[in-house]
């Protein structure tokens, strides 16, 4: 054999190492189920086709948990996962199905709305591909994903994307995001159709008030708020006051009349529900930050955000302490309880009343203390996402 | 599937066919690692990996 021969067997053999290595893990993560525990409160588990057959089959036929209460009265929805790279979104989500008990009205939790978006990472950034909380029993994981749809579950995008109704013209990426697609569309794109799936569960479920869980730069200035519409702001400014009193700075935003797409723009307007995004802030997602590592996602440290932060260039309050995973799924927590009780004060006979851990209790016994063991209860409670 | 996406994956296809002919070919060891590295993402896509 020749040295040139041998030399490219060497360079096949390299190839495919990398190749096997590096596709394997790759084909894991996007295969990837993560585990959710039905907690106490939980009593039925749908699916999105439920309420828009045809998505039944497709990847975003994502989990619907319905929580129940005793007495009769409002229904709040909670969507995680919107953006499948804001994790305490979905981490929150998880703990309000594992945690939460309904005392008056409902409760439905999507941990995942854009489930395509979570099987695969963003391009060109260096994601992780998991991130692991410690319990009190162990470890759970959790998928790391993109902002958006996977292309592999949608594809092409258009150069230009034209937003259904409003014909708001958005960058051509847009159209794989979950929250510049609402109100959807029946005969769209995957990610359109789950945004109209969404629609079709709140016009059924007759839901009040829907408050989509995301995380944004500490570089950009809607961070650390609830963005809210005009018939909501009024709720959404005393919850940010009452919370602002006890607990953290929130502050609200509002939606913008003539940017479509997002939840707190087109359930507004598409619905009677009463539409809240609330965003914490995630020091993962910013761009001038040292590496994207695990320990970013779940500390939330970074020295180039401290020094930026001591220049005075962030929108929000950054020290040593960082911004870590308990504090953002606890602000999560407090804010979806204070806007709760905010409702049922102007709507006694639609009271929507939840107990469920909040932002002293996660700051205290952090995030795994409430993540229950799949291995400690009957497999029926344990659901695959 | 759509058309489109159909006749990408088939460019795709040929592409890797042409980088792993040229691989075959080229009696310079440095082109035929540029190859190899070249042909991976190809690789990955027709698998639908990534």
């Amino acid at each position: 054999m020749s040295r040139h021969f041998i030399g490219k067997l060497i360079i096949i053999a390299l190839a495919l190492t990398v190749l096997v290595g590096g596709g394997s893990e790759l084909y894991a993560h996007r295969h990837f189920k993560e585990t959710i525990v039905k907690g106490p409160g939980v009593t039925r588990v749908a699916k999105l086709s439920d309420y828009f057959a045809p998505l039944k089959g497709t990847i975003n036929d994502t989990n619907v948990f319905i929580l129940e209460g005793s007495k009769p009265g409002g229904t709040v929805l909670v969507l995680g996962g919107s953006h499948p790279n804001e994790s305490s979104g979905i981490v929150a989500a998880v703990l309000l199905v594992e945690n939460a008990k309904v005392d008056a009205g409902r409760l439905i939790v999507i941990p995942h709305i854009n489930r395509s978006g979570s099987t695969g990472t963003q391009p060109s950034s260096g994601y992780p591909l998991y991130f692991h909380i410690k319990t009190d029993w162990g470890e759970r994981t959790f998928q790391m994903g993109d902002r958006v749809t996977n292309p592999l579950d949608q594809w092409p995008d258009p150069d230009v994307y034209v937003h259904y109704p409003s014909g708001q013209l958005l960058s051509y990426v847009e159209i794989r995001n979950v929250n510049r697609t609402w109100p959807g569309r029946a005969n769209g794109t995957l990610t359109e159709k789950t945004s109209y799936a969404a629609m079709r569960l709140i016009e059924q479920e007759k839901v009040d008030i829907v408050i989509d869980l995301h995380e944004a730069e500490l570089l950009y200035p809607v961070t650390n708020c609830i963005v809210a519409p005009t018939k909501d702001i009024t709720i959404a400014t005393m919850a940010c006051i009452n919370i602002s009193s006890e607990f953290f700075d929130i502050h609200t935003e509002p939606s913008p009349q003539n940017y479509h797409g997002l939840t707190h723009r087109e359930i507004a307007d598409h619905s009677s529900a009463y539409p809240f995004l609330l965003e914490a802030s995630g020091p993962f997602l910013d761009q001038p930050t040292g590496p994207k590592t695990e320990s970013l996602i779940i500390d939330g440290k970074d020295d180039f955000l401290l020094i930026a932060g001591k220049r005075g260039l962030l929108f929000t309050d950054y020290d040593e302490s960082g911004k870590p995973m308990k504090m953002r799924v606890g602000r999560h927590l407090t804010t979806i309880q204070a806007l709760c009780s905010e409702w049922s004060g102007e709507n006694p006979d639609r009271e929507i009343v939840i107990e469920s851990p909040g932002y002293e209790d996660l700051m205290e016994n952090d995030v795994g203390h409430y993540l229950l063991n799949p291995a400690a209860v009957d497999p029926e409670s344990v659901v695959l996402e | 599937m759509s058309v489109i996406t159909l006749l990408y994956y088939a460019l795709v296809g040929y592409m890797a066919v042409l980088v792993i002919w040229n691989f075959m070919k080229t009696k310079n060891l440095e082109e035929a690692a540029l190859y190899a590295i070249v042909a991976l993402p190809l690789v990955l896509r027709i698998l639908r990996i990534k």
